[in-house]
């Protein structure tokens, strides 16, 4: 039984995966504001269901920090508590791994809002493997780097972002309710492309060194 | 009788200290602090972003210490306390999501609490019950408060604070016009020994209007004197006695300071006081402050240095506190809160 957690959107997303990759239980909250609120319920209902875990799963991002963090610190400590490993999984790879399952063989782009009117993006070939990211930028400079005819972008604000050229695929569901959380379990479970459950931190922070 | 009161976990990231603390009733049993203070020497003062990162990354590793340390396992826990507010909201997040995985993982209470009523409560780990009433003088970087502390510590109420900087911050900001690194604080107290208090009479603030302002200070007249006189002595080609500064500044703050202090025990009829928070940790306040408690007849308790700064065994005194006296936990979906006031103890 896997654990996947992820706060990387204004989702606060908590679910359970069995070896076979299938939903066992699946919780969520949306709202960018209160995902160390609503973490607590959410994990109380999905443990009290599935109590015995053996890996922790859990978004890295890249997504808003300070809401990425929540979800990360409650992975590992879940981790201490049971003496289970606590896997990272990029969240855009979560993202992408969702995509496939309805446009499969195609290569794709993943892009979700980053605010300052950038974006986190990852691009991905058709065997699903991703080639480059994640980064973050301007909307334009990616579709500039991004020259498949099939790409595929996410998320509800990026489409406004990104000009004509790359016919965006219009995906009806918005990008939070993909649900990053089944998403990363089952990316876990694949084994593939795990990282440290460390915050993709793909900016400074912002500061400004004093004179003196 | 020990062993049949609860182990508390207790954890603090209001501001750049991770810490845990682990307390049975009032044994200390770990203090661990991890802190990213030196990662915001450079910017002159606690950045919050930095901070955050920094208490994802000590989180772990601290708690796993805490363990070791108290020779207790996580399992072993019975309740969790964390700090709810008042601090920085991105560094209270990771100290409240940890806190609420634990206790969900664990199957025990948590006990969402108020940072500055822990500073005053954290006394009772190295002096036993708190007095009570007493009056807590609660002095850091963040703020600086006098407070009636009654009813076992259920009833907090403010009977004065800095109408401008906190105390620690005029530490700081003096150290800076002095060439000193940050934070100022210790690097004042240092430079002090070597100098007189009584060089320079600077400002005592808010002396002149005690009717309207009894229990108030106000530091920021004191940071304006200071730089005007270190820039006269600049601009007559003088070099700037660091030391002498220091003890005088140093003077003025542990002056104001203990006479509020002392006044709003006399007139609350109050026999006790407890100094918490980064700046109880100063030499010439605690001196200053035992000499004239000990003249006005008041039971003074300062905590050692160690648990005056931000740590987790405040927060886990606390929440032992309120385990012991039944209170009831708090709900798993409580808020942090960045300006959370001292009257509320906990969620
Ligand atoms: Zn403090």
């Amino acid at each position: 039984m896997i654990l996947g957690i992820d706060t990387s959107s204004a989702l606060t997303s908590v679910a359970v995966v069995d070896d076979a990759g299938a939903i066992v239980i699946s919780r969520e909250h949306e709202d960018p504001r209160r995902h160390a609120e609503v973490i607590g319920p959410l994990l109380a209902e999905v443990i009290a269901e599935v109590p015995a875990i053996e890996v922790v799963a859990c978004g890295v991002g890249p997504g808003p920090y300070t809401g990425l963090r929540v979800g990360i610190a409650s992975a590992l400590a879940l981790g201490a508590v049971w003496g289970v490993p606590v896997h990272g999984l990029c969240s855009l790879d979560a993202v992408a791994a969702e995509l496939r399952a309805e446009q499969a063989g195609a290569p794709l782009s993943v892009a979700t809002d980053a605010r300052r009117s950038e974006v986190y993006w990852a691009t991905y070939d058709a065997a699903g493997h991703r080639v480059e990211g994640p980064r973050v930028g301007r909307a334009e400079a990616v579709e500039a780097r991004v020259s498949v005819p099939h790409a595929i972008w996410v998320a509800r604000r990026v489409r406004e972002l990104v000009a004509a050229g790359v016919e965006p695929v219009d995906i009806d569901v918005p990008l939070d309710a993909h649900g990053t959380d089944t998403g990363a379990t089952a990316s876990a479970l694949a084994g593939r492309d795990l990282l440290p459950p460390r915050p993709l931190y793909l900016r400074r922070p912002d500061a400004v060194e004093s004179a003196r | 009788m020990t062993a049949d009161l609860p182990l508390v976990l207790g954890i603090e990231t209001s501001c750049d200290e991770t810490g845990i603390g682990l307390v049975r009733g009032h044994n200390l049993l770990a203090n661990e602090i991890a802190s990213s203070v030196d990662e915001h020497a450079r910017f002159g003062g606690v950045v919050p972003e930095v901070a955050s990162r920094a208490h994802l990354e000590a989180m772990e590793p601290a708690l796993e210490r805490a363990c070791t340390q108290a020779g207790v396992r996580l399992s072993d826990v019975d309740a969790v306390a964390v700090t709810a507010g008042p601090g920085l909201v991105g560094a209270l997040l990771v100290g409240v999501a940890t806190a609420k995985a634990l206790s969900v993982g664990l199957g025990v209470p948590i006990y969402g609490v108020n940072h500055l009523a822990s500073h005053v409560v954290v006394d009772e780990l190295q002096h036993g019950e708190l007095p009570d009433p007493t009056i807590g003088l609660l002095v850091s970087g963040g703020h600086s408060s006098l407070l009636l502390v009654a009813d076992d510590a259920a009833r907090i109420e403010p009977l004065g604070q800095t109408l401008d900087d906190a105390a620690g911050e005029a530490f700081d900001k003096v150290a800076r016009l002095l060439g000193l690194p940050f934070p100022g604080g210790p690097w004042i107290d240092r430079m002090a020994a070597d100098g007189d208090p009584q060089a320079i009479g600077f400002p005592r603030g808010l002396s002149t209007e005690r009717d309207r302002y009894p229990y108030d200070f106000s530091f920021s007249g004191l940071k304006t004197a200071v730089a005007r006189w270190v820039k006269a002595r600049e601009a007559a080609g003088e070099p700037v006695p660091v030391a002498d500064v220091a003890a005088s500044v140093q003077e003025a703050i542990a002056d104001v300071l203990t006479d509020r202090l002392v006044a709003a025990a006399v007139d609350h009829g109050v026999g006790h006081a407890v100094i918490g928070g980064g700046v109880a940790a100063n030499s010439r306040l605690r001196a200053m402050a035992q000499v004239r408690c000990d003249a006005a007849g008041i039971e003074l308790r300062v905590p050692r240095p160690a648990l005056c700064t931000d740590n987790g065994a405040m927060v886990a005194a606390l929440g032992s506190r309120l385990a012991r006296s039944g209170v009831a936990p708090s709900p798993l979906d409580f808020p942090t809160t960045s300006n959370l006031p001292v009257t509320r103890r906990s969620w």
